[in-house]
């Protein structure tokens, strides 16, 4: 007779075939070049005609970057500076979900469009985009192309006006356009959210005689705060590893042009300490406004 | 006054005519700016020269033509490789990337959804931080790591690192986790095994989710191919022969290379549109718990 294995082993068994194969690649493909990194950034790195050779330089590296490399810091200052845009997301991606949960002709329409940004975003349109149809609001908005040859700023001051009110004009339109294709993931994140609330609270809070503005800052908001914490994680993340941030370029730079790895190790791993050091800071300070539900 | 209408959204179905226009006006608004740089690139790709260069720019175009997209594929045919090369070498890693990604994520993320193990949540914070740290920071060491495999400059290159990419487990875990355990339970009673559970139970239940993550995987390959990863030209993949031609020729970069960005746009949209109607219920999915 065979024996019979427990159910219990059996799925244990399952769950572990099941993890594996993905795990293999995550292993390969992040813990692993992760830790390389992390050796890496205490080592001066030389090509030589042996391949890559590494010599020790305990945190030579670090200190470099940190009190030697000028750039290096104010960079980092500037990509914190960019963090003024996540709430601006939130409330706008909040708002555009609101809008998009109600039921109207044309709201499969409207969803796709929203959707938009995510299906192209960060593509070779994206590049195009920033450059020829409107500025990367990374770095600092002056200049909008918008129309190529010459630009908004010629339309305006063909048009008489003065120079301070193109900037403020271009500003405004390049910091929307920058909110607009910045948000699609965060819309879709909350309007997730709004259909998890039940529609019987909203009825329970009608009949008590809550009105909307009641209804919205007493039920959806505290709702959604789960929600909101994923979206500011999200946000910040995507504004951090922006392409066309200052910081990713120094060090796509320093690793494939100047072909120093060794360093571009280091300042990985600084800007790794960046990140973790402002989102756990964004969860501190939100923990305590997180309402989860009891059931 | 408006303000409390935008508010009542999906509580209230008595709102005033006022309100509901209201609503459709902003949608419009905001949707314009969502749409208009695609219009935009469109429009510029269709225009002949002399309308291209025009001061001040239309916002459409008197007489359309097609000359760039013809232009840019003569370009494209005086390349000593062939641009069906470029394109088959496209289809093919973004597309066996994607299922790759999507089977192994979606299987991996089931037991981290109902099965209960030491070191879970341990796991699932590991991965967390994958999420976070993924893109051009971890681009370095995993070029090291690639090219230690020896699997540099080969398709692999392409199809590897999306294997082990976070997002589409975190998405597909968070919709597993939804399911409600009696459904599960049932299965089980009647007799199915894990494997089974798995496939005909779990999986058609998510579909949505899981074809939304196809499309987010779909679109990352397609766009964020490297191409530091590989270098021979028979390898490469459209984007970067693009970007060579449009690289090549400064006046060029205005009529063909919106032309080319146009066309680079078309795959990831037919991939939306195929699957748009379950993204849309992955978006309500959420709604329908139990």
């Amino acid at each position: 007779m065979k024996k019979k294995i427990p159910y219990t082993t059996k799925k244990k068994i399952y769950g572990f075939l099941f993890i594996t194969p993905w795990l293999l690649g995550f292993l390969l493909f992040f813990i692993v070049p992760f830790i390389q990194s992390c050796l890496y950034a205490f080592q001066d790195l030389q090509t030589t005609d042996k391949g890559m050779v590494g010599t020790w330089v305990g945190t030579y590296n670090f200190s470099y970057a940190l009190f030697r490399d000028t750039d290096f810091i104010v960079q980092c200052v500037n990509s914190l500076k960019d963090l003024i845009t996540v709430p601006l997301i939130l409330v706008y991606s909040l708002c555009f979900a609101l809008l998009l949960k109600k039921e109207y002709p044309g709201r499969t329409t409207m969803r796709a469009i929203a959707f938009l940004p995510v299906i192209i975003g960060s593509g070779v349109l994206m590049d195009i985009m920033k450059q020829d149809v409107f500025s990367s609001g990374v770095k600092g908005a002056d200049t909008v192309y918008l129309f190529s040859g010459g630009g908004l700023t010629g339309l305006f001051s063909s048009m008489g006006l003065p120079m301070n009110v193109i900037e403020f004009v271009n500003n405004i339109i390049s910091k929307i356009f920058d909110l607009t294709w910045r948000s699609g993931v965060q819309i879709l994140l909350f309007l997730a959210g709004l259909h998890n609330i039940p529609e019987y609270v909203y009825e329970a809070a009608q009949l008590e005689g809550a009105n909307a503005l009641e209804q919205f800052f007493k039920i959806t908001l505290p709702m959604l705060t789960p929600m909101i914490l994923l979206n500011v994680v999200y946000s910040v993340i995507d504004i951090f590893s922006d392409f066309g941030n200052q910081i990713i370029q120094m060090i796509y730079n320093t690793a494939f042009s100047n072909v120093r790895f060794g360093y571009a190790s280091a300042l990985s791993i600084l800007y790794f300490i960046l990140i973790a050091v402002v989102l756990v800071v964004v969860y501190l300070l939100m923990r305590r406004f997180i309402v989860r539900p009891e059931d | 006054m408006k303000i409390k209408h935008k508010k009542r959204m999906g509580i209230d179905n008595r709102r005033s005519k006022i309100g509901n226009g209201f609503v459709i006006v902003l949608l419009l608004l905001l949707g314009a700016f969502m749409a208009f740089p695609l219009y935009y690139t469109v429009i510029q790709s269709l225009k002949p020269s002399e309308e291209l260069f025009q001061f001040p720019p239309r916002l459409y175009v008197l007489r359309p033509t097609g000359q760039h997209y013809t232009e840019l594929l003569q370009l494209m045919s005086n390349l000593w490789v062939p641009f069906s090369r470029y394109l088959f070498n496209t289809l093919f890693v973004t597309f066996t990337g994607t299922i790759l990604h999507v089977v192994l994520a979606g299987m991996a993320a089931y037991p981290l959804a109902k099965h209960k193990f030491p070191g879970r949540d341990a796991l699932f914070a590991i991965i967390l931080l994958g999420l976070m740290f993924v893109g051009q920071v971890t681009f370095l060491p995993m070029f090291i790591i690639v090219s230690k495999l020896g699997i540099l400059n080969t398709y692999w290159a392409y199809i590897c690192p999306s294997v082990g990419a976070s997002l589409g487990l975190f998405l597909i875990k968070q919709f597993i986790e939804q399911l409600p355990d009696a459904l599960l339970e049932a299965a089980r009673i009647d007799g199915a095994s894990e494997w089974k559970t798995y496939f005909s139970i779990v999986v058609p239940n998510i579909k949505p989710a899981i074809l939304t993550v196809f499309i987010f995987q779909f679109v990352n390959i397609w766009n964020g191919l490297s191409k530091e990863m590989v270098y021979d030209e028979q390898l490469k993949v459209v984007k970067v022969a693009l970007e060579q031609v449009s690289a090549s020729n400064a006046y060029a970069r205005m009529g063909s290379g919106m032309a080319g960005s146009v066309l680079l746009m078309i795959p990831p949209i037919i991939i939306f549109i195929l699957m748009q109607r379950n993204v849309v219920e992955t978006m309500t999915f959420a709604g329908m718990k139990e």
